[in-house]
């Protein structure tokens, strides 16, 4: 439990939680709504995995991520969502990474 | 990078739950047998470790592996949904044992089941509709893994246990045993019979 509380405490990796509950996406189709390097991206998809609350397979070239919660992680994500860091917080902190649109330094 | 990081199996962590589970259930049954345990205490623990089955497939039963050519998105939402139900099902149903009246627990527990039963697999089939534009087939067996079938199979098995538990209160312990023979009858058949897992994969 103590890896899905660390995967689940960043809001860049929270963000990508919510964009898979639309279905399956690519790495890319996740990173291009991210203004951050692909190796960051890449270490978040990898906690993420690592956590078990995503899982990936190869199609080809590209890497598809599909959501793979519990329900009881999918109710601490919704904790965290509800009382962890706010988007205002996460642009203050270097350690996080904001979605494009919000940003556009890069 | 992290890449090789391997997918987290969650058919293990489940195995492994619902094997403690069914030895705990054992255990209770071997203690009322052999007097080591009050057979009130006995029913109550058994008849609660039954609702606790039902929260451990809920919860895990959105992380267990699709076929690849599954509408995962719908299913996925199909799987949450149908989760809760069975986790908030296991839990009223747990609490009423454990906290109720043995008559009023014997009264009511099995037909809080037997909704969440109807809720369950009718959040599977409304969800399976959608799924596959108009087909009927349940969001748990269009998706029929081995550890998926497996799920839907204990569920399937809970439930109807509730189902006996209401017969034996109606119309009796004959009634129940022969509802429980039937249902024995039926799961040998579907484990033989590869016709019979095509046609109850059509439901």
């Amino acid at each position: 439990m103590n890896t899905v509380f660390k995967a689940l405490s960043d809001p860049t990796r929270r963000e990508v939680l919510t964009l898979l509950r639309d279905g399956p996406k690519s790495a890319g189709e996740i990173s291009a709504e991210f203004a951050v390097s692909k190796p960051t991206m890449s270490a978040h998809f990898a906690v993420l995995r690592e956590a078990g609350l995503v899982r990936s397979e190869k199609q080809g070239k590209a890497v598809i991520y599909q959501l793979q919660m519990s329900v009881l992680e999918d109710a601490v994500f919704g904790f965290t969502n509800m009382f962890g860091l706010s988007p205002a917080e996460a642009q203050s902190n270097p350690e996080t990474l904001n979605r494009k649109g919000s940003e556009n330094d890069q | 990078m992290t890449n090789n990081i391997p997918n987290k199996p969650a058919a293990r962590v489940l195995t492994i739950a619902v094997v403690v589970l069914i030895a705990t259930f054992a255990v209770l049954v071997v203690g009322k047998e052999n007097a080591w345990l009050d057979p009130d205490l006995a029913k109550r623990g058994v008849s609660a470790l039954l609702g606790m089955l039902l929260i451990v497939c809920g919860n895990y039963l959105p992380k267990l592996t699709r076929k690849p050519d599954a509408d995962t998105a719908l299913l996925g939402k199909a799987d949450r949904a149908a989760g809760r139900v069975l986790i908030l099902t296991g839990l009223a149903f747990s609490a009423i044992w454990i906290i109720a009246p043995l008559a009023m627990a014997t009264a009511i527990a099995s037909i809080v089941g037997l909704v969440g039963a109807f809720a369950c697999f009718g959040t599977w089939a409304w969800t399976a509709r959608r799924a596959e534009g108009g087909s009927a087939r349940l969001a748990i067996t269009a998706t029929d893994t081995a550890v998926r079938a497996g799920v839907a199979m204990i569920v399937l098995s809970i439930f109807f246990t509730f189902g006996i538990f209401e017969i034996d209160r109606i119309w009796g312990d004959q009634a129940a045993q022969w509802s429980a023979i039937i249902f024995a009858l039926m799961i040998v058949i579907a484990g033989g019979s590869p016709a019979y897992m095509r046609f109850l994969r059509r439901i």
